[in-house]
């Protein structure tokens, strides 16, 4: 199995727009599992137009129970407690904050008696959806629920329910950011392709993205999307400084806006636009450094 | 003005969905409201990718403040029996076996401890008190107001605490007669959350998409959870006319005060590329015109709040129930 | 029986002012006061809130549990802290803009 992953700092740069499009394109030669690991803005099932999201399961985390036959009122969980979630009061038995647990569970294999019980707590789901017409393709999405805190225990449990369903192709859409969920969301990647803008903003992040690539030893391309709006003579110097071989622009089109307010990726809705052409090499050039080319 | 207030009125910039124009409508809003006598303090929320100092063309600061969290851990190898346990136990996948050793990754370790507790020889150390990020001032921007903006390492958690960091310093400077108006990151996790928390006014920001329409909704229900009055701007409302409409009467159902919309203008475009925001770079084009008068509405609201926020409060707080799974 | 009233403060001591958060205060100050309001002994202590990533409000108040404190002075105590000083039993006063000394007499003669 191939591992190639979309990411890039900045929000709404085209990380998902990218990603569905790849995602489409590689469908037409090999079994594609898309995985959708936004989990606070999940768009890449709207920018495929599937109306509904199927094979709901619980993204679940570690919460502790106590087992008051057992608990000697130690205190030993609520000193490893290291997010604050477990309180000693001076009287009864500790008390658990679900909000504030992370799910390390370090309280469960510090308590000296075993008194922690493993319980859950639901952060979020995924689900698991054939896309309706294009055969070998699966999008797998996670969501997080509104007011969890919670983002990097979702995607590692959404990461590995798409790891098991993917046998071809596992293609990473990451969130926003520089957080260690876009890390937990890299790892292992054969290829990062990490989309920015020919903006100042796009560059600052870009770069972010770059150190996290970088220090994880990641093979990382670039594309600029919506090139054209400005210079990207910094982008490419930026580039060279953290060893990137190749870089890709997608102009900045109407065609692009258009497919997206239509929920319908681009290289569908007009094949034929410079937009879709700029897709396709883009997909050439990674399934062929992913699969070696010719080999079908 | 609020009663009994001791920092400011907190104004929060928000869209779920990102690159939807929250940084520079967050620029400009701080401008025209700044130039109407509110006084005015920018507050960039985004950590992990901070841009408002770009859109208003500031790169040198007054004050930069290290900011230290946390710690990673790692493992001494010479002591590591390669048993696997940390691996099978760490939570967020942080481990990994390269060329036969055991290493934590530290882009992705939390620090949470569990892993030292699994291991049988005691070979994992933790890196502590590790510089996590900067807290950065500019105590007078060319625009005439201070702005505070936080940058965290890439890789290390808990964004959200230097966000509430930011936003307290922006409060301390601006004090209690102060506006502190926040650009808050993309999504709707914890720096999101860390900004929402005491906020008197939440203008979200969405663009005509289905994509964007689904992120807002998501926002819209954090401000349900806080119990905090929401307004609605709709950037490139041209790209989709008919949505713009879509959105509009949804936000009317949901007690959403529609603040009017910004039209797709490239000199948008051009003046991010100038790091100057469009109102100065451009006057006169339609989205600065637009913007001029959706700064004239959240000026007024300002000036009347407790009225407006009687008007927008949810009818009722829907608090956050978290779900619970109890051991079987 | 004398009491432990915990001040919530930034450096500490009598002079200090009351501190204006209670999770990410820097310290307590923790004044033991005797049945006839005598000062019987002033501690000032670390709050580990001070430097949490997360759960500040719930590790200040453990501190004032270990440290045995009956009543806690300073602002609003934030939703997790509130919860938690109820668990604990903790009596939560709020005052502001005052020193520890002047909260302290405040509280002695009934507000």
């Amino acid at each position: 199995m191939k591992r190639l992953v979309v990411t890039g700092g900045k929000g709404g740069t085209g990380k998902s727009f990218i990603a569905t499009n790849l995602a489409v394109l590689f469908a037409k030669k090999h079994h594609v599992v898309l995985a959708d690991l936004d989990v606070e803005a999940p768009d890449d099932h709207v920018l495929l137009g599937i109306k509904e999201l199927s094979n709901r399961e619980e993204a679940k985390a570690f919460l502790p129970f106590i087992d008051t036959s057992k608990c000697t009122r130690c205190g030993v969980c609520a000193k490893v407690c290291d997010t604050g979630a477990i309180l000693m009061p001076p009287k009864g038995f500790p008390v658990v904050f679900p909000r504030l647990c992370s799910g390390c569970t370090a309280c469960y294999y510090a308590c000296p008696y075993n008194a922690i019980l493993k319980g859950y707590h639901v952060l979020g789901y995924s689900y698991v959806t054939k896309h309706p017409s294009i055969e070998n393709l699966v999008l797998v999405t996670g969501v997080l629920r509104e007011g969890e805190e919670h983002t990097p225990p979702v995607v590692v449990n959404v990461k590995k329910r798409a790891e098991n369903t993917a046998r071809d192709l596992l293609l990473i859409d990451t969130g926003a950011g520089t957080g260690n969920q876009i890390a937990i969301s890299l790892k292992d990647a054969d290829l990062v392709l990490a989309v920015t803008e020919p903006t100042p903003l796009g560059l600052h992040d870009l770069e972010a993205v770059l150190k996290i690539t970088y220090e994880m030893g990641l093979k990382t391309w670039v594309v600029i999307n919506r090139s054209g709006l400005g210079s990207i003579e910094k982008h490419v110097k930026t580039m060279k400084e953290y060893n990137v071989e190749k870089y890709f622009q997608v102009p900045f089109h109407r065609d692009a806006v258009d497919s997206y307010v239509k929920g319908v990726p681009v290289v569908e809705y007009k094949p034929g636009s410079i937009v879709s052409k700029s897709i396709y090499s883009i997909y050439t050039e990674t399934e062929n450094t992913l699969y070696g080319g010719g080999n079908d | 003005m609020i009663k009994g207030l001791t920092g400011g009125v907190e104004i929060v910039v928000a869209s779920g969905k990102g690159g939807v124009g929250k940084s520079t409508i967050s620029a400009s809003l701080a401008i025209i409201l700044n130039r109407r006598g509110f006084k005015l303090v920018a507050a960039d929320a985004d950590a992990e990718a901070p841009n408002l100092n770009l859109v208003l063309g500031e790169t040198v600061w007054d004050s930069i403040e290290p900011y230290y969290e946390g710690r990673y851990a790692y493992i001494i190898d010479e002591k590591c029996i390669r048993c696997g346990e940390c691996l099978k136990a760490c939570p967020f996948d942080a481990i990994s076996v390269v060329d036969g050793r055991y290493v934590v990754n530290k882009l992705i370790c939390e620090g949470c401890y569990t892993c030292s507790f699994v291991c049988p020889t005691k070979a994992i150390r933790f890196a502590r008190d590790i510089v996590a990020g900067y807290l950065r001032i500019k105590y007078e921007t060319r625009y005439g107001f201070p702005l505070v903006s936080g940058e965290i390492t890439p890789g290390r958690p808990n964004s959200g605490k230097l966000v509430t960091e930011v936003k307290n310093k922006a409060k301390k400077i601006g004090g209690p007669d102060s506006y502190v108006l926040i650009d808050a990151a993309a999504g709707i996790g914890c720096q999101v959350i860390s900004s929402l928390a005491g906020a008197h006014i939440v203008i979200m920001v969405a663009e005509p998409t289905p994509a964007s329409f689904s992120d807002l909704k998501r926002i819209y229900k954090l401000t349900r959870h806080f119990g905090i009055p929401a307004a609605l701007v709709i950037n490139k409302a041209d790209l989709n006319p008919e949505y713009v409409e879509y959105i509009k009467s949804w936000a009317v159902k949901n007690k959403v005060d529609y603040l009017g919309s910004i039209p797709y203008d490239e000199k948008v475009a051009y003046a991010i590329a100038e790091m100057k925001p469009v109102i100065e770079y451009y006057p006169d084009t339609p989205a600065s015109r637009a913007l001029y008068k959706i700064g004239g509405k959240v000026a007024s609201i300002l000036s009347n709040l407790e009225e407006w926020r009687l008007k927008y409060l949810p009818e009722k707080i829907e608090p956050f129930i978290p779900i619970v799974i109890k051991p079987s | 029986m004398p009491k432990k009233i915990a001040f919530v403060t930034d450096k500490g001591g009598l002079d200090d002012r009351i501190y204006e958060r209670f999770g990410r205060a820097p310290t307590f100050t923790i004044v033991e006061v005797g049945d006839n309001g005598e000062i019987l002994s002033i501690k000032v202590v670390e709050n580990p809130g001070f430097k949490a990533g997360s759960g500040a409000g719930i590790k200040a108040v453990q501190k004032l549990i270990d440290e045995g404190v009956e009543i806690v002075i300073g602002p609003n105590p934030g939703p997790n802290a509130y919860l938690a000083l109820q668990q604990a039993g903790i009596k939560s006063i709020s005052m502001l803009g005052v020193t520890v000394r002047e909260a302290l007499e405040r509280f002695l003669s009934g507000k």
